[in-house]
């Protein structure tokens, strides 16, 4: 898979997610959400979602990679469920490293 | 989101370019399915002392240096790094809603500039951080996306997960009540 594949594919689960959010009746204004430094980053994807949506989060940072093993389907049925909106995910990529890892990537 | 480096190896105005070039490609496929991409600027004076280059690491510079890169590229506020890197109301307001893309809270104590690192972060509400103006500001400009909390170093090791989130929750909660923004 080439870098413009992944990230046009990561892209789209993004962007599906936060169609599905705002769908499923996130309501306006700052929401707070979850981020792994509070967590230790011992709790997997999708699990961190659901600890965010039992402890009263409006809104989960999205690991990335966990969401993609889980599906774009399935990722938007679970921010459905939740009722939380995604918030920030990590670019899948290094923009700043050499010229050589980039083209790579 | 990605982070900007504050220093390099290379020079800034030759590193300057090549970030421009590559991240305007990144702006370009993530305009197809209309995601925005937030830089986070890093303030504290050892990430920008590290390497032989300062490069951007102020907020107003990063604003610029976004818009040059796209429509779709913005910046990532974290509190810690607005503090540290010496930003304020001004800059918040100057980006607006439009490049503001999310948004990390934490706190810091009172510390001179050579003494910062990373990892010693408070949670909300702890420190000196002028967090209810950050938040007034963000209301002001119309901001309505996410608001992580961030306490780099600040949740034991030991702590569970449950207890943890629950903790970030309360205190960014308690300082937006503050703010009067929630």
């Amino acid at each position: 898979m080439t870098r413009r594949d992944f990230l046009t594919g990561s892209a789209g689960v993004v962007a599906a997610l936060g169609k599905a959010a705002r769908a499923f009746g996130a309501g306006p204004g700052m929401f707070v959400s979850l981020n792994s430094s509070l967590t230790g980053r011992k709790t997997p994807w999708p699990a961190f979602a659901r600890l965010a949506a039992s402890i009263g989060y409006g809104g989960v940072d999205v690991m990335l990679d966990g969401a993609r093993k889980e599906g774009l389907e399935a990722t938007r049925a679970l921010f459905g469920e939740l009722k939380i909106q995604p918030g920030i995910a990590g670019l899948p990529m290094a923009f700043s490293g050499t010229t050589r890892r980039f083209r790579r990537a | 989101m990605a982070v900007m480096p504050p220093s390099s190896e290379t020079p800034k105005v030759e590193l300057r370019k090549i970030f421009k070039d590559r991240l305007a490609a990144i702006s370009e496929i993530l305009l197809r399915s209309k995601v925005r991409l937030g830089l986070e600027f890093l303030g504290p004076l050892h990430f920008r002392t590290r390497l032989p280059h300062e490069f951007i690491w102020r907020m107003d510079e990063l604003l610029d240096f976004s818009k040059e890169c796209g429509p779709n590229i913005g910046l990532v506020l974290d509190a810690w790094h607005w503090r540290h890197a010496g930003a304020g109301v001004a800059d918040i307001l100057a980006a607006g809603k439009a490049r503001i893309v999310h948004v990390h809270v934490s706190d810091a104590a009172k510390m001179p500039p050579e003494e910062v690192r990373d990892d010693r972060r408070l949670l909300p509400g702890e420190g000196v951080i002028d967090l209810v103006a950050l938040f007034r500001a963000l209301r002001q400009i119309g901001y309505e996306d996410g608001v992580s909390p961030e306490p780099l170093g600040r949740i034991p090791p030991d702590m569970s997960p449950e207890e943890g989130a629950r903790l970030g929750l309360e205190s960014t909660l308690a300082v937006m009540r503050k703010a009067g923004v929630a």
